[in-house]
């Protein structure tokens, strides 16, 4: 597969995960899937992915935000685009906007989606992005 | 005749009965050792309705009275062996109500000094006519009838005013010994009352509260006296259960006018109370429904992700499609069984002891009907169940739908967590004072940090080998909740990679055998 088309995956359920991996694949993604944060970190010190989602609440404190946070404080992964998949209920607790960039820039992260995941609406960020970094970098 | 009615007589029958007419019949002790008068007495006063005992001497009139058995007693003055004056006195102190007239010989001032002197109400002088005693029965009777009314008025005001002291003392005992706070305050909005509870709740140590004085700033919170000036002016708007801002935390303020008959305003009566209870089971209310709510969530978005995918027609492979429909259907289930959790959760919790089936119970059955309702899920998991159950298994006192839903969900975990081919071992034993029945299996075993949050509503172990496990979480609670119904405990040891042991212990109490 590509190097340049894989994707690191977070989610603690693990059908939820599958599905979104199903999804991707279909697409001609590599995908690199973790339940936990802790997992996520080992996997993205092993190998480069262009692109990460990250569930925003999972098991405390292995959060989404501590992923991306994580991501951010590496030189070499900085530029890793980050899509966090939110429930519409963790959105309004959350008290953050993910419409406002400065909040974006607070979660350190490039884009969000709805979950459930609309498969098209999703390949269609992953791709921006990726492209986006492409071009950037 | 009392007889005729049915049940009780009518209350207006009754009153009729015992309000005293002017010639109400009485009972009549006529003492005379002569028994031409004993007779003519009789005779004349029985046709008048009079029940009439006759007596030859004041000893014979002594024997034969019992206090209340008369309402008259017609003596003769002058008799053999003791004397008219000397029964009379007598009499009257066996039966201060009893009223006397004295039947004298001759009617002279003396005599009736005499005679009254020794408590006589009325003489009557012989020879007298028949209506001359008529008359001065009925009279005496009369006087007699309303002296005891008088009596009985004035025992019953006494009783009232025994009752209003009672009443006033019994309040002041409640109002003290209150666990809600209690102030009033008059139509000026000074303090007339309060107990003690209201200086804990508002934390006033120092100065108490002046009485006759308003309520000072200094002393209660700002709103508190707010409320209670809005409740005044407001013209009697009640205000329910408050929260108190700016005062001690948890405390709510129950206001409310006093009236009097007319509905005038008299004052304002504040009740605090301490609802530091309430608010903690709204709380965990509210944790437990969000709970609920996340547990609901994870399926369900799940579920939605996989329909989502098969829509968007992502899958070609018939395979692949296959196994996220079964997906699909095992977290539906698991859904479902989430729900029935919930329920039996509630239902358990809502039970007080009143409603649980308690009955001396064999427990080695319910065991072995469990083992047996597991089989086909062992089967499909190849792990296999033993159960040890030696026959004289002592029988306890339990509920039995309960202990079958226990064990049903230790069972259930012991061959879930398991690994393929594993076992699961149940037995019973006897221990002192209890019964102890334990589950060991083969499986995953739980983490040390995992062990002490065991049975806490919806707490699962997360691992990867737990993550394609479905469960709700409530399984253990549910299981602990029937264990400490029933006064037991649950003990468990468990080595990561070997296997655990639940140890349920029951208490043999009361139990036969």
């Amino acid at each position: 597969m590509a190097q340049g088309k894989r994707v690191l995956l977070v989610d603690d359920d693990v059908d939820f995960l599958n599905a979104v991996r199903l999804t991707l694949e279909s697409a001609g993604y590599d995908v690199l899937s973790a339940h936990t944060a802790k997992d996520a970190i080992a996997l993205l010190r092993q190998a480069p992915v262009q692109v990460a989602i990250l569930d925003l609440m999972m098991e405390e404190p292995d959060s989404g935000i501590a992923v991306a946070h994580f991501l951010r404080r590496q030189p070499e992964m900085q530029g890793i685009p980050v899509i966090l998949a939110t429930a519409v209920t963790e959105k309004t607790g959350f008290r953050v906007s993910l419409d406002d960039p400065d909040d974006r820039d607070w979660l350190k992260v490039d884009a969000w989606v709805d979950k459930p995941v609309n498969p098209e609406l999703l390949l269609k960020v992953v791709e921006r992005l990726r492209k986006e970094r492409q071009s950037g970098s | 005749m009392t007889d005729s009615y049915p049940s009780e007589p009518q209350a207006t029958d009754r009153a009729a009965a015992s309000d005293p007419p002017p010639r109400r019949p009485g009972r009549v002790l006529v003492v005379d050792d002569e028994l031409g008068m004993r007779e003519g007495c009789r005779r004349i006063l029985e046709p008048e309705g009079h029940a009439v005992t006759v007596a030859e001497s004041a000893e014979e009139a002594l024997a034969m009275f019992t206090p209340g058995s008369q309402d008259l007693a017609l003596v003769d003055l002058r008799m053999p062996g003791m004397s008219g004056i000397e029964l009379l006195g007598r009499l009257r102190d066996l039966d201060p109500d009893l009223i006397c007239v004295m039947i004298t010989a001759y009617a002279t001032l003396e005599t009736a000094v005499q005679a009254t002197k020794s408590g006589a109400y009325d003489y009557l002088a012989k020879p007298f006519t028949p209506d001359e005693l008529v008359l001065a029965v009925n009279k005496a009777l009369e006087r007699h009838w309303l002296l005891i009314e008088a009596a009985q008025l004035r025992e019953q005001a006494e009783r009232n005013l025994l009752l209003i002291n009672t009443e006033q003392s019994r309040t002041r005992t409640i109002i003290q010994s209150m666990a809600d706070g209690v102030l009033v305050t008059n139509r000026e909005g000074n303090i007339v009352l309060y107990n003690p509870s209201l200086l804990r709740l508002l934390g006033i140590k120092g100065g108490v509260p002046a009485l006759g004085e308003p309520p000072s700033p200094e002393l209660f919170p700002r709103e508190l006296l707010e409320w209670m000036a809005q409740a005044w002016v407001d013209d009697g708007v009640t205000m329910v259960a408050h929260e108190l801002p700016g005062g001690p935390p948890n405390l709510a303020a129950n206001i409310a006018p006093i009236r009097d008959e007319a509905g005038e305003q008299l004052g304002v009566v504040t009740v605090l109370r301490d609802i530091t209870e309430l608010k903690s089971l709204q709380q965990a209310m509210s944790d437990f429904v969000s709970m609920v709510a996340h547990e609901l969530r994870s399926p369900l978005g799940a579920i939605s992700q996989y329909l989502d995918v098969l829509k968007a027609g992502i899958v070609t492979d018939p395979e692949k499609e296959k196994q996220i429909i079964t997906r699909c259907r095992e977290r539906t289930g698991a859904l479902s069984q989430l729900v029935r959790d919930l329920l039996d959760f509630s239902v358990i919790q809502r039970r007080g002891q009143v409603d649980r089936s308690v009955a001396p119970l064999n427990l080695a059955e319910v065991i072995t009907e469990t083992v047996e309702f597991m089989a086909p899920q062992a089967a499909e998991k190849k792990v296999s169940v033993s159960a040890e159950l030696p026959d004289d298994l002592p029988q306890i006192e339990a509920d039995r739908a309960e202990l079958s839903r226990l064990f049903t969900n230790l069972l259930n975990n012991a061959i879930k967590y398991n690994r393929e081919r594993g076992s699961v071992r149940i037995s019973a034993h006897p221990t002192d004072g209890y019964l102890a029945v334990e589950v060991t299996d083969t499986g995953l075993g739980i983490s040390r940090s995992a062990l002490a949050r065991l049975g806490e509503a919806f707490f699962r172990v997360k691992t990867p080998q737990t993550a394609q496990i479905t469960g709700t979480g409530l399984g253990l609670s549910i299981c602990k909740q029937i264990i400490a119904a029933h006064e037991g405990h649950l003990e468990v040891e468990s080595e990561e990679g070997k296997g655990s042991t639940f140890r349920v212990l029951l208490p043999r109490k009361g139990a036969v055998g």
